[in-house]
């Protein structure tokens, strides 16, 4: 490789370029309309997120306010790179949106409609509207100069006016916060109109300022730092320190002002001052501020033509199997596929627990849940039976700390152990157990997750479900719940790998073992499909098991600081990166340790992507699959997403991605569609019973 | 976990039921949570927390730390067990606990906090239980250990050394020598080369001790457990994976002149293990080279089992439980004490003899139970060791050799309880003065007193020393406790008895007469 070009590539160029993909999903003008809203909503919301926490940590490096512990690159070069890449997706986010969603919305009939083109009718009835609704709880906030800056919400949109007095004066400048909340209102006459909330407040603001005259306004939009600071070590009740903590990340210093195309100059000069940023962070955009409101535009749109066709749910154990859960996994053990395969079997699963008398405890890592929870609901239930409940709900989860606080109160409240996360690591591990004294002794009831317990993203987020009842299974799992809630000494593990214990060294171990087999001229091989590749050290390992010959297919769906495909560096590395309908959010890896006839693969799933936060400072558990029809199915699930012609980017070695397409005469392989086939086909499997053979004696009667 | 909640729930009948044993050591607490099954067993968890008790070793007691890292330890192991709907909880404290002045401090926080009595255990019942471990070791494992073994425990506090014979346990004494202890004892050197060699200088003495106070200077089969010895074992023989494995005084050897010019940072890595671990390894080979060699053993053996495993053998079924030795092991122990001080033998079985005869003829009198007639004949046999000091205050001699000796098979209690029965077998009864006596339980104090007003009766009949006097038939009359004895002359006995049979009034309320074989 040429020595000018980087070993790696820079990781939040590499997340721009992820959402970039996204992107073109919105782009997409074959693709139902509503769903490419969707995606213009979904790139919004990356964006946020990305701004409040890597953009506001690379600034606050390049601005010498933090010392980052390791950084390879030079912040400030880095910082004007990635804003550059922003501004241009944020250029390209809402010419997509003029050019191609808005205008295609109004042919199907639904329209936002600017100010300008209001009927009379319309403005008449937004007045009112604004009069009765808005006004009572809008507060104009002055600013002079013996007033400090006003505190404006974060990612709220507020309204920025100009003010003369009409007895005469020097201008004064004041702030209006548009109330959160539905953003979208309906206008009267012709369905499918609608007007943004912001508009009617900068339309009819004036009778705010009473003695004033308006001579300039505009709207704008605030996003700050997001990073919650918390001093774990010397922090007595984490609970109380992270709500506080929380209500301060609205006052976290300010790191981009959105503005709308034509805002005026002195107002933006006056703000970009009062929020104490450079003249840099500031995004103008063409269109509406946050087009996160593109989520409920969606919802408002009763068209199913517009909407991709329901997504057919294999449900999976078949009910007359599950009806009694734990005699299903004990028959053998499974893995569900979401969202092809229900979510619902882990509900019920928790939910059969909570009610059976012969289950003793439960015990669960919670990490994003969501708001209306029927896995904790099940857990209080159980709780309030009088079993013994255990659960580690991460108070740290980053933006789902809020949720997480409101559950382990009421979890708390019914009797059940909470343990809020661990000092110094977050817990990410996706693990739930039932312990059950069946009639022949204690049995460990195992679900092991690649996502969250949270019932609504698994219906957008694709995930891996393993249940087992295998003894060794329960006792790593078991030991792990031992270490998270009770400070015992880690053991031997036999099936997991847990970081930040033997996680990394593992990856590395079957990595190099690859590597070495390849050398001694056996095939190495290694599948890998996770979120991102951001760890230094492990692309070094792959690098080097490259340089030995062994094939390696990554399926990265987002960062990935690997540079594929260079010669003399990783020759026989390929990464793709699928994108489309759901969330790709699987982590399994697979390396085919071809030793001889007789050894058999490492194929597992984990909690864990290849990022050195994930290694390094999180709880995080992977677990080997030993039984050989599961590691065909996972084998199978990888080799779909490889063979995806549709979905698939192909990563090049100059980090941008080149959209596969079938080639003529090839056939159409989706992988989403593939995976729907293969759920339906996994599912309707019969079990493959290993009966246990079991002696009932007679007893004489009593 | 608030205060005092450990409830354990109980299988259902016919069904396997779950249990959890708890070792607290001095670097770390060890649960094993467990299903018995009839004589099966499986271990569901094997827990281990670290803690620190060493401040025991140099503060002789232990400080607000190190117990609050107990309670906590406990609070984890006892919600697991509950997890496990376990049914019963046995706990156990060793050296460390025995060894600091206020630990009754933490068995009551342990006891408050958790609702577990955590039993300090002495050395004598520790030492039964890695003899129970390896008696379901060896039966598990298929091996047979024919002819003598000598056990030894290397722990963290303390050594055991136990003697086996014919597959009974026969001895066992105590050594204040624990790789932890040492490692605190010569942590000022640890960073030198001359750790290595102190530590292996101190074993020797060490070794000769132990060895030295023990019957057999040559067993047939020397066998060595305890954590450190396990990681040498791994770390010297990875291949060595059975229930029992030799491991080579030469592998040994070689290993440790290895060690001698290696400092800590060259000897971790030698031994693939942190700093400390590494240190601790030292005393742990030291000893077993030189226990190798005084025995004159190729290879010690060392099986893989834990103190743990001698608590869960108490309790599969057929088990004898917590501290039980048969009588005849204890009178064993009591006649070796007779013959290390010097003692008339026929003098001391006859007064054994004459207090139990009394014993069985006023069952009805005192209703004590078996075992307190075996404390009653044991105290009875040694009444008289601490004539070997000094012929004057000899019974208090018996005291507190009683109290420091080691004897397998006695609670600590119980040894209390015996020290006290020989010790008021003359002179002053128990006074409100007389703190040892005072600090024993009510119920104790009330069972010394029965036993050692009969000890005084049978002492009074021989105070001749000739034992003329070998059968004794008991008679209640009149309020008094007639002795018949087959004997014409009695005048020395009556004359004996109007001064020792005082104690006997006090306690049953009721006088003794001697009566001879004329008046019958």
């Amino acid at each position: 490789m040429s020595t000018a070009e980087p070993r790696y590539f820079n990781r939040e160029l590499s997340w721009l370029a992820f959402n970039r993909r996204v992107l073109e999903e919105a782009q997409d003008g074959s693709k139902p309309l509503v769903e490419r809203a969707k995606f213009l909503a979904i790139v919004g919301s990356n964006l946020d997120e990305f701004t409040m926490v890597r953009y506001a940590e690379l600034r606050a490096f390049a601005k010498g306010l933090e010392q980052p512990d390791r950084y390879l690159g030079d912040p400030k070069e880095d910082l004007a790179a990635v804003r550059a890449a922003m501004h241009a997706l944020v250029d390209d986010q809402y010419r997509c949106w003029r050019e191609g969603v808005a205008p295609a919305l109004v042919a199907a009939g639904a329209v936002v409609i600017p100010p300008g083109e209001w009927t009379e009718t319309e403005r008449e009835s937004l007045r009112r509207f604004y009069v009765d609704k808005i006004e009572p709880v809008l507060t104009p906030l002055a600013v002079d100069p013996a007033r400090p800056f006003p505190l404006l919400a974060n990612r709220g949109i507020h309204v920025a006016v100009q003010l003369v007095p009409i007895s005469g004066g020097g201008p004064r400048n004041a702030l209006v916060s548009v109330p959160l909340g539905n953003r979208l209102v309906a206008l009267t006459g012709a369905s499918g109109r609608w007007a943004l909330v912001e508009d009617a407040v900068m339309t009819f603001l004036e009778t705010l300022f009473p003695g004033y005259r308006v001579i300039g306004r505009c709207t704008l939009r605030v996003t700050r730092d997001g990073s919650l600071e918390i001093d774990e070590d010397h922090a007595t009740d984490l609970l109380s320190e992270i709500e506080q903590e929380l209500s301060s990340r609205e006052h976290g210093e300010a790191v981009r002002l959105e503005l709308t195309t034509g805002a005026d100059v002195t107002l933006t000069e006056w703000l970009v001052k009062g929020l104490e940023l450079d003249a840099e962070d500031v995004v103008h955009v063409d269109g509406p501020l946050d087009l996160t409101v593109l989520f409920a535009f969606g919802d408002k749109l009763d068209r199913a033509d517009l909407r991709e066709p329901p997504l057919p749910v294999a449900i999976h154990p078949p009910a007359d199997e599950w009806e009694d859960p734990f005699a299903r996994i004990r028959a053998g053990e499974f893995l569900l596929h979401h969202p092809y395969q229900s979510f619902q079997p882990i509900v019920d699963l928790v939910a059969a627990a909570a009610a059976d008398p012969r289950v003793l405890a439960i015990k669960q890592t919670l990490y994003r849940v969501s708001g209306d929870s029927p896995i904790v609901k099940a857990l209080i239930a159980a709780a309030r039976s009088g079993k013994q409940v255990t659960v580690l709900i991460e108070l740290k989860a980053r933006f789902d700390e809020a949720v997480n606080i409101r559950w382990a109160k009421r979890l708390e409240e019914a009797g059940a152990h909470v343990i809020y996360g661990l000092v110094g690591y977050k817990v990410h591990a996706k693990l739930l157990m039932v312990i059950r004294r069946d009639q022949d002794g204690i049995r460990r009831y195992i679900q092991i997750g690649t996502g969250n317990y949270n019932d609504r993203t698994a219906r957008l987020y694709t995930d891996l479900s393993y249940f087992t009842a295998n003894e060794a299974v329960g006792r790593d799992v078991a030991a792990l719940f031992n270490m998270l809630t009770g400070y015992s000494k880690p053991p031997e593990w036999e099936r997991l790998a847990v970081a930040p214990l033997t996680l990394r060294s593992s990856f590395v171990r079957w990595i190099r073992r690859e590597a070495e087999l390849a050398k001694a001229g056996k095939s190495g091989r290694i599948i890998a499909k996770f979120n991102s590749l951001v760890d230094q050290d492990l692309c070094d390992e792959l690098y080097a098991a490259s340089a030995a010959g062994v094939e390696i297919d990554l399926i990265v769906r987002g960062m990935c600081i690997l540079r594929p495909g260079v010669p003399g560096l990783s020759p026989t590395i390929r990464v793709i990166s699928l994108v489309g309908r759901f969330l790709e959010h699987h982590r399994v890896y697979y390396f085919a340790n071809r030793e001889s006839t007789t050894s058999r693969p490492v194929v597992a799933l984990a909690s864990a992507d290849w990022m050195s936060r994930n290694l390094d400072r999180r709880v995080e558990c992977l677990v080997r699959i030993a039984d050989e029809d599961l590691q065909d199915r996972l084998v199978g699930l990888l080799t779909i997403a490889l063979e995806d012609n549709v979905q698939a980017r192909d990563g090049q070695s100059d980090g941008t991605y080149v959209r596969r397409q079938p080639k003529a005469g090839e056939e159409r392989r989706s992988s989403v569609e593939r995976w729907i086939a293969e759920a339906a086909e996994a599912s309707a499997r019969p079990v493959a019973s290993k009966p246990q053979l079991a002696f009932k004696p007679q007893r004489k009667k009593a | 976990m608030k205060p005092g909640t450990a409830r354990f729930r109980k299988a259902a009948k016919g069904e396997p039921r779950q249990v959890a044993v708890v070792d607290c050591g001095t670097s770390e607490l060890r649960a094993f949570i467990a299903e018995l099954d009839g004589a099966k067993q499986r271990i569901i968890e094997d827990l281990h927390y670290p803690i620190d008790l060493t401040p025991s070793f140099t503060a002789e007691k232990l400080d607000r730390e190190a117990m609050d890292g107990v309670v906590q330890a406990f609070s984890a192991v006892v919600e697991a067990a509950q997890g496990y709907g376990v049914s019963q909880l046995r706990a156990v404290g060793t050296s460390a606990l025995r060894e600091a002045t206020n630990s009754d401090v933490l068995v009551e926080r342990i006891r408050q906090k958790v609702g577990v009595d955590l039993e300090i255990i002495d050395s004598a019942e520790e030492s039964r239980l890695y003899f129970e471990a390896l008696r379901v070791l060896l039966g598990r494992s298929g091996t047979d250990l024919n002819g003598s073994v000598v056990m030894i425990d290397i722990g963290g506090g303390s050594t055991s050394l136990s003697l086996i014979r014919n597959g009974k346990l026969l001895h066992s004494v105590d050594e204040h020598f624990g790789t932890v202890r040492q490692y605190e004892q010569f942590k000022n050197l640890k960073d030198s080369t001359d750790y290595v060699l102190t530590v292996d200088r101190y074993s020797l003495g060490a070794a000769k001790m132990m060895l030295g106070r023990q019957p057999d200077a040559k067993p047939d089969h020397l066998v060595i457990t305890g954590s450190d010895v396990r990681r040498l074992l791994a770390l010297l023989q990875p291949e060595a994976k059975g229930l029992i494995e030799p491991l080579p005084a030469a592998t040994v050897d070689a290993w440790f002149k290895r060690m001698l010019p290696l400092n800590p940072v060259a000897r971790a890595e030698a031994c693939g293990v942190d700093e400390h671990r590494a240190s601790l390894l030292v005393p742990a080979g030291a000893l077993v080279r030189h226990l190798c060699t005084f025995t004159g053993r190729a290879h010690a053996l060392v099986p893989q089992l834990t103190l743990r495993d001698g608590l869960l053998a108490d309790l599969l079924p057929g088990a004898h439980g917590p501290h039980h030795f048969d009588s005849s092991h204890l009178i064993a122990e009591a006649q070796q004490l007779l013959r290390r001080y010097g003692t008339d033998v026929a003098y001391a079985e006859n007064t054994a003899s004459l207090a139990v005869q009394i014993f069985d003829q006023t069952a009805d009198l005192h209703g004590l139970t078996e075992r307190q007639r075996t404390l009653l004949e044991f105290s009875a046999l040694v009444h008289d060791i601490g004539s070997y000091l000094n012929v004057r205050n000899r019974h208090k001699h018996t005291m507190y050799i009683i109290q420091s000796a080691d004897i397998a098979g006695l609670t600590k209690i119980e040894k209390e309880m015996v020290a006290h029965i020989a010790r008021y077998h003359r002179r002053s009864p128990p006074q409100p003065h007389h703190t040892a006596f005072q600090a024993l339980p009510r119920r104790s104090r009330v069972v010394v007193s029965y036993l050692a007003a009969i000890l005084r009766v049978a002492y009074g009949l021989d105070v001749e020393r000739s034992q003329r006097i070998r059968k004794v038939r008991c008679e209640l009359a009149d309020g008094r406790l007639l002795l018949h004895v087959d004997r014409r002359q009695i005048a020395l006995e009556r004359w004996s008895l109007a001064g020792n049979s005082q104690m006997f009034v006090d306690v049953f309320g009721m006088g003794v007469a001697v009566v001879p074989r004329d008046e019958e």
